[in-house]
């Protein structure tokens, strides 16, 4: 071993401490009075402290690095989630538009058809009236007076008094029924027949007002009813239901 | 950890400890000096990097031990923030007349002589930091890791404890020689 190698030995010796007591007070001896020996041991001493500060640099750099790295990586998840939130909040949003849209669009296809169908209905019933013939209505017969009121009503759109009137002859044929059970035999035949074709008519005159009213679903349960049953408006009823409801 | 626990990890130079160090305090540093001096996050960063390198010198020169430590060592770290924040920038040379800061001053008061040195250190620094393979690990395993020549050889594939002492020889040498033109 060179005389240099010894003498950088005993000084990184003495900066490791090293060195047992006796030895380092013997190298400090030393250097109090070995100028070339202490100019040596200052540059091995600085060389000695920047390794070690640059190594830990380094430690301190990766350690700022890892922190910062986790602070990106904690944003990017909170954005990422932020993102995943938003895209939901913004897919959620777009469903209830879409939603939204859909039920409108629903809304408007339903009010629109009920609209054409009760636009179709007011002109069924307007066609039916006018096929119609007025009735006869005799000086002495108060129910054909209102059958002929109620035809007239109709014709003119006073919807709600043709609807009173109806209820009201109705009544009136009730009563009629109640008295006629004191009749007998071909009298109590005819007044029946009589009052069973006032009563159909009047049903029909329901329908008819119904119908021009635009009260679909109304007027094709009373056509359906009337179509079930035995009376004169049965073929009448089916054809509407059949080819026009 | 316990702030003993840092000291000792510090004065054995253990990269873990360190590390776990300055995780543990470079909020509580960074968010000091960036409420009190107004100073941004990657000013008051480099700040305490070299506040824990200052840390570091204290520790392993004996002027501070778990017996000298007066406070907390995140209070002590702090003052060392203060005087180095002071070396660095001039306007907070009012800080100068804190008594912990006094603690912590290099033995020159003279400026010129502690500025001389400052500079010396950076250039060395900076000449060390420069260094290319082997020396730079070779140096590390030394005077960081207090590997002996022995381990070092195994380590870095070297015939002998030898062959390491005559390269880190040649390492010193050619260290020597950059670091004396700054002298020159």
């Amino acid at each position: 071993m060179s005389v240099n190698d010894n003498i950088q030995e005993r000084i990184d010796k003495y900066i490791q401490g090293k060195m047992s007591e006796e030895e380092r007070l013997l190298f400090e001896s030393d250097l109090s009075k070995d100028m070339k020996l202490k100019t040596e041991y200052e540059s091995q001493k600085e060389i000695a402290d920047a390794v070690q500060k640059v190594h830990l640099k380094n430690i301190l750099m990766n350690a700022e690095e890892e922190l910062r790295s986790s602070k990106t990586r904690k944003l990017r998840s909170i954005e990422d989630t932020e993102t995943a939130s938003h895209k939901i909040r913004h897919l959620n949003f777009s469903l209830k538009r879409i939603t939204s849209l859909a039920a409108a669009i629903i809304v408007i296809v339903f009010v629109g058809f009920n609209v054409y169908r009760t636009s179709m209905v007011k002109e069924l019933g307007n066609e039916c009236y006018s096929q119609m013939s007025a009735p006869v209505s005799r000086s002495d017969s108060p129910i054909e007076a209102n059958m002929l009121e109620i035809y007239k009503q109709l014709g003119s759109g006073d919807y709600s008094l043709a609807q009173q009137n109806i209820q009201v002859t109705y009544d009136m044929l009730d009563e009629l029924k109640t008295e006629s059970k004191s009749l007998s035999g071909e009298e109590l035949e005819y007044i029946t027949q009589m009052l069973s074709i006032l009563e159909q008519d009047l049903e029909w005159y329901k329908v008819i007002l119904n119908m021009k009213q635009g009260k679909f679903r109304t007027a094709k349960k009373q056509l359906k009813a009337i179509a079930n049953g035995n009376g004169i408006h049965k073929n009448d009823a089916k054809t509407l239901l059949k080819e026009k409801l | 950890m316990t702030d003993k626990e840092f000291i000792d990890g510090f004065y054995e130079n253990n990269d873990r400890i360190i590390s776990s160090f300055y995780k543990t305090y470079r909020f509580m540093f960074t968010s000091y000096f960036m409420t009190h001096y107004k100073k941004d996050e990657d000013y008051v960063s480099d700040l305490f990097q070299d506040s824990c390198i200052t840390l570091w010198g204290n520790i392993t020169n004996g002027k501070l031990t778990n017996d000298s430590l007066s406070s907390s060592l995140s209070t002590y770290l702090i003052s060392i923030g203060k005087f180095t924040l002071m070396a660095k920038d001039r306007k907070y040379k009012e800080i100068v007349n804190d008594e912990e800061i006094q603690k912590l001053r290099f033995v020159e008061d003279d400026e010129e002589e502690l500025k001389n040195r400052m500079d010396k250190e950076e250039f060395v620094y900076k000449t060390v930091s420069e260094m290319k393979s082997p020396c730079s690990e070779l140096l590390t395993a030394f005077y960081w890791d207090k590997m002996s020549q022995a381990d070092i050889a195994r380590k870095m594939n070297y015939n002998n404890a030898e062959s390491v002492s005559t390269q880190k020889y040649k390492c010193m040498k050619k260290l020597q020689t950059l670091i004396n033109k700054f002298v020159d």
